[in-house]
């Protein structure tokens, strides 16, 4: 009676799927491109959504205390450790740190050059010497798209470096897939506080980035009625988390800075009740 | 060049031999008939998308099951509305729920049996895979097995005494 069973379950039913493989290789060539397009344009923070927002953000809510972002203007801090995105030790090793810069290198290069084309004050190169990791970590089957990757940020003179790969079984970073950009994390001369809050969106997964005092504590950013831990590191505080169940809206997007005593120095209230896995 | 038409010919023959088997572990996994055709193809479509990965997993039949459980279908919705609805093939058959087949049994179990039964048996995976997918023990995978078959069996002839 089991085995009959048994037999009967591997091949009972008559389902079958009416679609050809024509179709299907047409859709998964589309997904290809789309996820190398998307890899390239997150690093290059495309949903950046700083200025308007964060002023917008602003304005809802008084901030009590006056006190301006880290100022990158001195220079890049070397970090204690290199973390990752949800404050554990990296799982990221030296060697590899080491290949993601320089295959990360070319492309900061060319958006430091382009910033600096327009930006006077702002170094028109990055020294390789001064490029300091302060996030990298490999995470595997994450989000709704099941993604194996790898990130990482690197701190330099008035930049920050993302880099970012996806990944092989064996959890090395296919070095063709490596693409870099550099955001301006040097404050602007005429801008207000809190203004290089940015957020990174893809279909599998979300990214904040925030510049941070010296007497931040810890950071809570918001989307979709959650909120996620930020890990500050050099100054920067950052997260990173699955897109699965995240309604995105840039009406959800916020933050708040909190110092040592727990008392809000940047950001909004009140902090939504719900939080996001941090990884 | 020719590594991709190798690859190709490859995801093909995996394609032609395992669609419908993914196709019934998806329902039998709890997803909706329905939305079931639309989602295998899409995991599918992923699985092409990044097929050096999936071609090396453990089980890439089971990676597409449990992408499908996952998977958006949008895509596929759209298309619809786009070229218009393709032929239902089940469309003179009574809906799958209503049905007094295996497949319908093996719904109304616990999700957990469910899986289970989705890729041990529909699959034809081995315990040690089907234990690796759905990161549980050997142990835990046979115990879920007999009380998935101790149930089906009850539930099939209670069905049949009713009929």
């Amino acid at each position: 009676m089991s085995l009959d069973l048994e037999d009967e379950l591997r091949t009972s039913s008559d389902l079958t799927l009416d679609r050809s493989l024509a179709q299907i290789r047409v859709r998964g060539d589309r997904l290809r491109r789309r996820r190398t397009s998307l890899l390239i344009a997150t690093t290059a923070a495309v949903c950046l959504v700083a200025t308007g927002l964060v002023l917008a953000v602003s304005g809802r809510g008084p901030l009590a205390v006056d006190v301006s972002p880290a100022d990158q203007s001195s220079g890049p801090r070397p970090p204690d450790q290199v973390l990752t995105w949800s404050g554990k030790p990296t799982n990221v090793t030296d060697a590899e740190l080491t290949m993601m810069k320089k295959k990360c290198l070319p492309g900061a290069q060319q958006d430091a050059a382009t910033t600096a084309g327009t930006n006077p004050e702002m170094p028109n190169s990055i020294d390789p010497d001064r490029l300091y990791p302060i996030f990298a970590e490999r995470r595997t089957d994450f989000g709704p798209e099941h993604d194996d990757i790898l990130r990482t940020m690197f701190l330099t003179d008035g930049y920050l470096v993302h880099c970012g790969a996806y990944t092989t079984d064996s959890g090395q970073p296919r070095t063709e897939d490596v693409v870099g950009s550099a955001d301006r994390i040097k404050p602007f001369p005429d801008m207000g506080r809190w203004e290089h809050f940015s957020s990174s969106w893809t279909t599998n997964w979300i990214s904040f980035m925030l510049p941070v005092p010296d007497e931040a504590a810890s950071v809570k950013f918001f989307i979709g009625g959650g909120y996620v831990d930020g890990t500050i590191n050099s100054g920067i505080a950052a997260a990173w988390i699955s897109a699965a169940g995240v309604k995105k809206s840039q009406d959800t997007v916020g933050f708040a800075v909190f110092d040592a005593d727990g008392r809000r120095i940047g950001g909004v209230d009140p902090v939504p009740s719900k939080a996001w896995p941090a990884d | 060049m020719r590594q991709e038409a190798v690859s190709f010919d490859e995801f093909g023959a995996f394609y032609a031999s395992h669609k419908d088997r993914c196709l019934r572990a998806t329902v039998a996994s709890g997803v909706d008939p329905a939305r079931a055709e639309d989602a295998v193809a899409e995991a599918f479509a992923r699985a092409w998308a990044r097929w050096r990965t999936v071609r090396n997993a453990r089980s890439p039949a089971a990676w597409v099951v449990r992408t499908a459980v996952n998977a958006d279908i949008s895509w596929w919705r759209k298309r619809h509305r786009e070229v218009g609805p393709p032929q239902d093939v089940r469309s003179d058959q009574p809906d799958l729920d209503g049905r007094r087949d295996l497949i319908a049994a093996v719904r109304r179990l616990p999700k957990r049996q469910r899986e289970v039964v989705a890729l041990r048996y529909i699959l034809d995976l081995d315990t040690a895979t089907t234990s690796v997918a759905l990161g549980i023990s050997p142990g835990t995978v046979s115990a879920h097995l007999h009380q998935a078959l101790a149930t089906l069996r009850t539930d099939l002839a209670t069905e049949g005494a009713h009929s």
